[in-house]
């Protein structure tokens, strides 16, 4: 018995050492929620800390719109990606990812809402007063493009099209408040962490944007994995990022993002954007992700 | 020298550490300036990876969505690489205008990211899309010909560092090798110098040196220099002259120890004392250089002490004169321990002072003669011809007085024994008188026993001749007294032979014959005994001597084992050659020599026969062998017998062994 439980572990040990031998780079995806390559640099040191804490390099990749992140995390072969709320949600119904950890703040999980904003000086009191006027949107596969399509369904519109004279994507969530900051557009919908954000840091944004509606928490970030993950990478790399907010190089890096630090993550934590899909009248199986 | 070395050395030294320190201080600054333009280099790679990544972002511009396309992560790869590129040199120092410079860099990057990140994900709004393209084409031309004008600036620096170092290096080279040189040429001169320095006065101590080695000492070696070379040589002149002294006072000693030994082997081979006072007076006179010289001793009474006479130096009338009391002379002895008195400047100290002044005396020595502790004489010498007497000379003196002092007691001894040797003579005389006297008795006492038997058969036979008139019978008994008649004659001849004594009559001996001669005689003391004779006759060779003188050694050892042996026993006598020697030996079976009586038994008179015994019959056999250059040897053993030996050299073989060999002998091989 004894021998036979020796084996097993030294078997174990075999694979999973096999297992992180043959995984030495990660391939992570990340959403364009704000300037591309601002984000990849803030993401760098991050990369950085797992490679020292566990050997694996970690590379990122990041497309242009956010629903590509679902049709190219198989053909780029991801291994994982730092999901929004509604990519998160559709990656795990189409294709059966992994919620790892997802960041928190000192006030807890870190969460965000999406929010409708106009300009001021546009009349905009209500949401139907934004009917026949300009739009600016993140991206279709935003939870705030979601939340807008929530508020049309109630409003009884099935597609922004016919609701606004115009709309465009700017792509980020801070490209989309300068739109309506600049006159590009009436109606904006971003994460309300980049609008607070830009508005503590310049002060013209609460002074020319007023929130018109406000969606309910929903995950801001959540990292998965592909379901045929190695588990003991998975469970190497769980720990290293929970373990991050102990370590001063973690906490360092951790800065940079605005993070205190990483919590377990699990499907649950999309039950809201799924509520809210659903509230919207999104069949999830035939919503057109990408524009 | 050793100075010289060390300021030589420390000029040679300093100047090799002023040229490695300043190589050094040269190849720290091309280093430091290689550095600089390595770093340079760096930055340059750095740009050039940078307008690369521009480049490649540019293109992505004009081709997104065209088959040239090279895919967004490669485009957002290079815009990262770019912005990096950027960080990393605003990261370093550099002047003002650089800075400037790199902050307006900067400053484009972050445009280039958000005209190129809105580009790329705008969408919908194509115009909008369309203005982010070209303002972000604007700002990455503006980024590149910027980047252009570093490089401008750049390569003007490298260009400029590159010249730099190319001249520090050639500077280094310059400096090394100067340094090398002049520190090779100094090293040089220094070598030259030095060994000249060193080689010269070597050089001169080696010719120095061989110069004494000839026995020209006192040689002085010309050099005149400082330091230790100097002092060296000043140390070896000194030596030189020292030794050219030590040279000339041993040689004056030898001279003064070989007047002394010519003088003193006169005093031993003088035997008169007027003699030894001449011979003494002379070399004290040789010896010190003195004008006066003589001796006083003490008188037999021993009251006074007197001039001997003859002396040098002094009329005969006054050394009578020159008497001085005993008391005088033993204060001086005793309070100068026996060491001489020396009175150079001031004679008044001198116990000889009242005739002194009459002789001219400007300085005087006195060396004691001492015996058995006590002062038995004074040798004076007075007036040296140059300058004082010294400690030198009193030694002189004292070996002359001393070996004068053994003279005379030489002289005295002689006297004595001279003496001595004229009442041993007298004894001997007495003695061999004596001895002859006895001799002569036992001469009577033989010849009378041995011719009384002949005489005896003569009266018989004579008596007989009256009462027969058969003329044949008085024939016969005729015949037998003419016959016992020539047989005492012959006894008679031989008794007086054997007691007159002969010179040698030296002639080629058969001994066995003397021997077979001996035993006949013998035969006649045994002929009523039962002694047996056994004879072992060797084949020996003649030798030289004096047939009757042997003859009458053998007879005598032959007569004393006789005697020894008493009535009966057996008397051996064996012939043979051992080594150079003829070798002859007579053996007894009789009563052996007592051990403590073996050392005497060669002595005059020594006699075991008593009254029947002179005592001479070995001590004249031991004369003979030895006249013969022969020797003796005995051995014997209480109860068993004794064995003498006589060696006699065949030819003219000397001895070289003592002449006797006397050995008790528990064991002595009797012969029979």
């Amino acid at each position: 018995m004894i021998r036979k439980t020796i084996l097993a572990f030294f078997l174990v040990l075999l694979v999973t050492a096999n297992a992180v031998a043959g995984e030495k780079t990660l391939l992570i995806g990340l959403v364009p929620e704000e300037n591309i390559f601002r984000l990849i640099e803030k993401n760098l040191p991050l990369a950085a800390y797992i490679q020292k804490k566990t050997g694996i390099k970690v590379q990122f990749t990041i497309e242009p719109r956010y629903g590509d992140i679902i049709d190219k995390f198989k053909t780029k072969q991801m291994d994982g990606a730092f999901f929004n709320a509604f990519t998160g949600f559709m990656a795990l119904s189409k294709l059966g990812v992994a919620p790892l950890v997802r960041p928190i703040s000192p006030g807890g999980l870190v969460t965000s809402q999406s929010v409708i904003f106009v300009r001021k000086g546009s009349g905009i009191r209500s949401l139907s007063d934004m009917k026949g006027k300009r739009a600016v949107f993140v991206d279709n596969a935003s939870a705030s493009y979601i939340y807008l399509l929530y508020q049309l369904h109630h409003l009884g519109f099935k597609d922004t099209g016919q609701f606004f004279s115009g709309y465009y994507f700017t792509g980020n969530n801070e490209e989309t408040i300068y739109a309506v900051l600049d006159g590009m557009a009436d109606v904006g919908l971003a994460k309300s962490r980049y609008f607070e954000q830009l508005a503590a840091q310049d002060p013209l944004i609460s002074e020319m944007l007023s929130v018109l509606a406000r969606s309910g928490d929903l995950p801001d970030i959540v990292l998965c994995l592909r379901k045929d993950f190695p588990a003991g990478t998975k469970a190497l790399l769980e720990r290293t990022l929970l373990n991050m907010r102990y370590d001063p190089d973690g906490i360092q890096a951790l800065r940079i993002l605005r993070y205190s630090g990483f919590e377990k993550a699990k499907a649950s934590d999309f039950s809201a954007m799924a509520k809210l899909a659903a509230a919207a009248g999104i069949n999830i199986s035939n919503y057109r992700y990408t524009r | 020298m050793k100075k010289r070395l060390i300021y030589s050395l420390f000029l040679l030294f300093t100047l090799f550490t002023l040229g490695s320190m300043l190589t050094i201080v040269y190849i720290y600054r091309t280093t430091f300036s290689l550095r600089t333009l390595i770093a340079l280099h760096r930055v340059e790679i750095i740009r050039q990876n940078l307008v690369i990544s521009a480049q490649t972002a540019q293109t992505h511009l004009y081709t997104i969505g065209t088959p040239y396309d090279k895919g967004f992560d490669e485009v957002v790869r290079h815009v990262v690489n770019l912005d990096s590129s950027v960080h990393i040199c605003l990261g370093c120092h550099h002047t003002p205008e650089m800075t400037a410079r790199l902050t307006e860099m900067n400053r484009l990057a972050e445009d280039y990211k958000d005209a190129f990140s809105n580009f790329i994900t705008t969408s919908g709004n194509q115009r909008q899309a369309e203005r982010f393209r070209m303002e972000a084409i604007g700002i990455g031309n503006t980024f590149l010909n910027k980047s252009q004008q570093m490089a401008f600036i750049a390569n003007n620096r490298l260009n400029d560092e590159t010249l730099t170092v190319m001249q520090q290096i050639s500077n280094s080279r310059i400096i090394l090798l100067v340094t090398l040189v002049l520190s090779f040429c100094i090293a040089l001169v220094i070598a030259v110098t030095m060994t000249r320095q060193i080689t010269g006065p070597v050089n001169e101590l080696v010719g120095a040196t061989r110069h004494i080695k000839s026995g020209e000492l006192g040689y002085i070696i010309p050099f005149k220099g400082k330091g230790e070379f100097g002092e060296l040589i000043d140390s070896f002149n000194d030596m030189s002259l020292t030794l050219k002294d030590s040279n000339e006072k041993i040689l004056r000693y030898l001279h003064n120890l070989s007047d002394l030994y010519s003088i003193t082997i006169t005093f031993h081979s003088v035997s008169s004392m007027t003699d030894i006072f001449k011979e003494l007076s002379e070399g004290a006179l040789e010896l010190t250089g003195a004008q006066q010289s003589g001796i006083l001793l003490r008188e037999e009474n021993g009251d006074f002490f007197s001039h001997m006479y003859p002396a040098c130096g002094i009329p005969e009338e006054t050394i009578y004169s020159m008497r001085i009391k005993a008391p005088v002379i033993e204060d001086l002895y005793n309070s100068s321990n026996g060491r001489a008195l020396i009175l150079n400047d001031d004679v008044q100290g001198s116990p000889t002072s009242a005739i002194d002044a009459q002789l001219g005396v400007r300085n005087v020595m006195f060396v004691w003669v001492g015996h058995k502790g006590r002062p038995i004489g004074a040798m004076r010498v007075a007036n040296k011809k140059t300058g004082d007497f010294t400690e030198e000379d009193a030694r002189l003196l004292a070996i002359l007085g001393n070996n004068f002092s053994a003279a005379l007691e030489n002289v005295r001894l002689w006297e004595s024994l001279k003496l001595q040797m004229k009442e041993l003579k007298n004894t001997q005389e007495q003695l061999v008188q004596a001895a002859k006297f006895a001799a002569i008795g036992e001469l009577a006492s033989n010849v009378a026993h041995e011719i009384n038997n002949p005489l005896t058969s003569i009266l018989g036979y004579a008596q007989l001749m009256r009462e027969d008139e058969d003329m044949n019978n008085i024939r016969r008994d005729l015949d037998i007294i003419e016959k016992e008649s020539l047989r005492a004659r012959d006894i008679v001849n031989s008794l007086l032979e054997f007691a007159r004594k002969k010179p040698l009559k030296m002639g080629l001996v058969d001994i066995n014959k003397v021997l077979e001669s001996v035993i006949e005689l013998i035969g006649v003391q045994t002929k009523d005994s039962r002694i047996r004779i056994a004879a072992d006759w060797g084949n020996i060779p003649p030798i030289k001597g004096d047939e009757d003188q042997l003859k009458q050694v053998f007879l005598n050892l032959a007569s004393n084992a006789v005697f020894a042996m008493g009535k009966s026993g057996t008397l051996g006598i064996k012939t043979f050659v051992l080594g150079d020697f003829v070798n002859i030996q007579v053996t007894d079976t009789g009563k052996g020599i007592p051990e403590e009586l073996m050392g005497r038994i060669f002595e005059p008179f020594f006699t075991t026969k008593n009254e029947k015994g002179t005592g001479l019959g070995l001590s004249i056999s031991y004369k003979i062998v030895q006249s013969h250059n022969g020797l003796f040897e005995v051995e014997s053993a209480a109860g068993m017998g004794s064995r003498f030996t006589v060696k006699l050299p065949i030819g003219d073989k000397t001895l070289k062994v003592r002449p006797i060999s006397i050995s008790p002998s528990a064991n002595l091989p009797i012969e029979s």
